[in-house]
């Protein structure tokens, strides 16, 4: 290990893209939920049992149900890691890193799958 | 909506969340045994909700450790593409046996966990410098806040590496934990990564296998939003207080006393299997 005296690293851009997509998607998904509980306790609706499909959600958002919102919130956290790959991915491929954009388009692929056979 | 169940739920994430980012193992391991054995909510279930909280503090926790520089993302993404088929797996098998099979391995996961906290060693890590061979451009550095110095490493064994990955992952999709339990001693004792970066890089992987095991889970209908909900409120109340009380609180005494809580936990998971109650 070496160690030496330095001034704190600028974060790189793949990191920064990283950091980025998952502060938004974290913001979004804390938002949406926000909103479902609100609904939930104004309107007094109870909290579902059981997470719809996503069509299911769509429609339950489009007509101001607690349940769409609070699944739109899960949906939101759960694909935040898949955009942040997405991200990532693109910002290797822009740094001419062909190996590790390679590595992480398969990461997304095997990603976008689990998430495509749990609609099956 | 029952209240009382959403705050009891709420509270056993946040404090299982506060516990899990004051020794860097993430809730997942104290989540599943606090719903099944106290709250009885049903384990699958429970493994569910447990997935989406190791997203939820993996979202929170890695954009503060990308930050700092800690996250190597080279070596996680390629860990990562054999880790998620794990998950993937492991999740699958999940839905399909017994509920108190999954207990039952829960339980020897949680012992295993209280002795290697006990047994933590931090491994010697080789001369970083510019001779060093790197081939695969593995190598990371960042800044120790501790000591104002700059940290280079490169990952050694990584084909080793990326096999036990693969066998955390299926724990992972398994049990709704993020295995950086398994990670972060491995990076550092085989890997001769860094404690601090084997905790970011593992911090950032454990978002990513807990999709493919929530994924599953949801397929299977085991996301109910009326545990989901109060988990992930506990988790962003809990992660942030913890990652405040570390820096208050000696991190040595608090590992025995959570040796103790991982034991008992871990014993009864596996007593409660065979209809055991330890819990008086």
């Amino acid at each position: 290990m070496q160690q030496s005296k330095t001034s704190t690293p600028d974060i790189d851009p793949v990191a920064r893209a990283a950091v980025r997509t998952a502060s938004w998607g974290f913001r979004i998904s804390a938002a949406l939920l926000a909103i479902g509980l609100v609904i939930s306790i104004a309107r007094q609706q109870a909290l579902e049992q059981h997470l719809g499909s996503f069509g299911t959600i769509i429609d339950d958002t489009l007509h101001f149900h607690a349940a769409g919102f609070i699944g739109l919130a899960i949906a939101a956290i759960i694909l935040t890691p898949v955009a942040v790959t997405l991200t990532v991915t693109i910002a290797f491929y822009r740094e001419g890193d062909r190996r590790y954009g390679g590595f992480t388009l398969l990461v997304l692929a095997i990603l976008v799958f689990s998430v495509l056979i749990s609609q099956i | 909506m029952d209240w009382t169940q959403f705050i009891e739920l709420a509270l056993a994430a946040a404090a299982a969340s506060m516990l899990g980012s004051m020794l860097g193992l993430g809730g997942g391991v104290f989540m599943v045994p606090i719903m099944t054995l106290f709250i009885g909510i049903d384990p699958k279930i429970a493994v569910g909700a447990s997935a989406i909280s190791v997203v939820t503090n993996s979202v929170i926790g890695s954009t503060n450790h990308l930050r700092s520089g800690f996250t190597n993302l080279r070596l996680g993404m390629m860990m990562e593409t054999i880790t998620a088929i794990g998950a993937f797996i492991g999740a699958t098998i999940a839905v399909a046996v017994n509920a108190n099979v999954l207990s039952v391995i829960f339980g020897v996961v949680l012992l295993y966990s209280a002795v290697s906290m006990v047994k933590k060693r931090t491994a010697p890590i080789g001369d970083a410098g510019p001779g060093m061979a790197d081939p695969m451009r593995l190598g990371g550095h960042y800044l120790d806040p501790a000591t104002r110095r700059e940290i280079r490493y490169v990952p050694q064994n990584v084909p080793f590496g990326m096999a036990i990955s693969s066998g955390a992952g299926v724990l992972s999709g398994m049990l709704g934990v993020g295995g950086g339990v398994i990670k972060v001693p491995m990076m550092n004792l085989f890997m001769h990564i860094p404690v601090k970066a084997a905790a970011g890089t593992s911090s950032f992987m454990v978002g990513l296998t807990s999709v493919a095991t929530a994924t599953v889970f949801y397929a299977d209908g085991k996301l109910v939003p009326a545990v989901v909900v109060p988990i992930m409120l506990g988790v962003i109340a809990g992660s942030q207080l913890g990652s405040h009380l570390t820096r208050r609180l000696q991190t040595q005494r608090l590992i025995l006393i959570f040796f103790v809580v991982l034991t008992y936990l871990g014993l009864s998971m596996i007593f409660d299997a065979f209809g055991i109650s330890l819990r008086g």
